[in-house]
């Protein structure tokens, strides 16, 4: 059975959503535990892990490397689970947290900005007009959080295998199209799509140790050989290549090439 | 530890370089089936009118007939037959497209002969759970 990433808008009934298809499915439900899980992994405070991926972009807010930083270590949290059978996540852009396996199946729950509004309005006690321009306002800074995190668009359809309009759909028909889709055997597991999930998770287990270093690290895995790309130069380049390739061998890899990145100053620095 | 109930089982190897064909057959004979392979696939279909395989391992893109037209021809032919898709040219896409299709496993290159064998196991497995 695939692995399922649910994404969704604010104020879709997601959680309900997800929790009858994890029933139905016999699947495991993984949520805001994952904070803490990447929290236990990083040391960084579950709480300061939840708002880098929640909180919108601000000239004061926070620092973007911090954020890539806290990213790495949830997207390590889910490629764990990402391992296991018959797992349901459910975190911000859950379906850029694991790419390339085709036994993962994303799906993306949405619904009209009013039937949300309505929702916040009627949970919260605010004013439909207050909560639309709050909703709104939530969904541009996620957008934009998306588009420099992953570099991708979250509201493109063409991110997901199942798009869920819960306007339009009750809350069993859209329990009912995960679960069919769930049981398509087109994302059933295969022994390629086993090897990547993998590859990604040690992948994302070797980012988190390295994101420090360089919050740009670039790593790829194939058949537990891995390939580091990070920046490194000038006096400390040894140091940060060395460490770089002890805390990578430190997490089960087979073999591992450690390349050093140069940056523009290092580039410009040739010319003179 | 290979299962006992593969002697006997006919597996039918395609696959259009001549090292593939020669390998898996030596590696799938050593495990105790019989392999007959193919480096054209319009030869193996022929064949596989004549005989009826337990196992298909079949590349995807061999020129005129591909693999997943080869999955759709002996999905048709023989509807208990394990078909498994091997590729160097592996993606999201076409494993889906060939899980879809029916196919029992779908597997990158390159890759170990000790994995080819357990998927070929696997797939004797589910034969002779079919059949019990």
């Amino acid at each position: 059975m695939p692995i399922i990433s649910l994404s969704s808008q604010s104020y879709t009934n997601d959680m309900a959503i997800a929790q009858e298809a994890c029933s139905r499915l016999k699947y495991r439900f993984v949520g805001p535990e994952l904070y803490r899980e990447a929290s236990e992994r990083s040391g960084t405070p579950a709480a300061i892990l939840e708002r880098a991926l929640t909180e919108p972009i601000r000239p004061l807010g926070f620092a973007f490397t911090m954020r890539q930083e806290c990213v790495a270590h949830v997207q390590a949290a889910v490629s764990a689970h990402g391992l296991k059978d018959n797992v349901l996540y459910q975190c911000p852009f859950g379906a850029h947290m694991i790419q390339g396996v085709s036994h993962l199946l994303k799906v993306r729950l949405c619904a009209r900005i009013e039937d949300r509004a309505a929702l916040k309005s009627q949970r919260e006690g605010c004013s439909l007009h207050a909560s639309s321009a709050a909703i709104a306002k939530e969904d541009k800074g996620r957008l934009e959080l998306a588009s420099k995190l992953f570099g991708a668009d979250e509201d493109s359809e063409d991110v997901y295998d199942l798009v869920l309009d819960s306007s339009r759909l009750d809350m069993g028909e859209a329990v009912e199209a995960i679960v069919d889709a769930a049981r398509n055997s087109r994302y059933s597991p295969t022994t390629y799509s086993v090897r990547r999930m993998e590859d990604q998770e040690l992948g994302h287990r070797i980012r988190a140790v390295l994101v420090d270093l360089d919050p740009n690290v670039d790593v790829q895995v194939e058949s537990r050989n891995a390939r580091v790309r990070i920046k490194a130069h000038g006096w400390s380049k040894k140091k940060t290549m060395s460490t770089a390739r002890e805390r990578t061998m430190s997490q089960g890899v087979e073999k591992v090439t450690i390349e050093a990145v140069r940056d523009l100053m290092d580039r410009a620095a040739d010319l003179y | 530890m290979e299962p006992e109930h593969k002697s006997g089982l006919q597996v039918l190897v395609i696959d259009d370089e001549p090292i593939v064909c020669k390998s898996l057959k030596l590696a799938l004979g050593k495990s105790g089936y019989t392999v007959e392979a193919f480096e054209d696939p319009v030869l193996a279909l022929k064949r596989s009118e004549e005989k009826n395989f337990d196992i298909v391992v079949t590349d995807v893109v061999m020129g005129d007939v591909d693999g997943i037209q080869v999955l759709d021809h002996i999905r048709k032919q023989t509807p208990r037959a394990k078909v498994i898709i091997m590729t160097a040219f592996a993606y999201v896409h076409l494993a889906r497209t060939a899980m879809e299709r029916g196919a029992f496993d779908f597997i990158a290159k390159p890759f170990k002969s000790e994995d080819i064998r357990a998927i070929v196991g696997k797939a004797a497995s589910a034969l002779a759970a079919r059949t019990d």
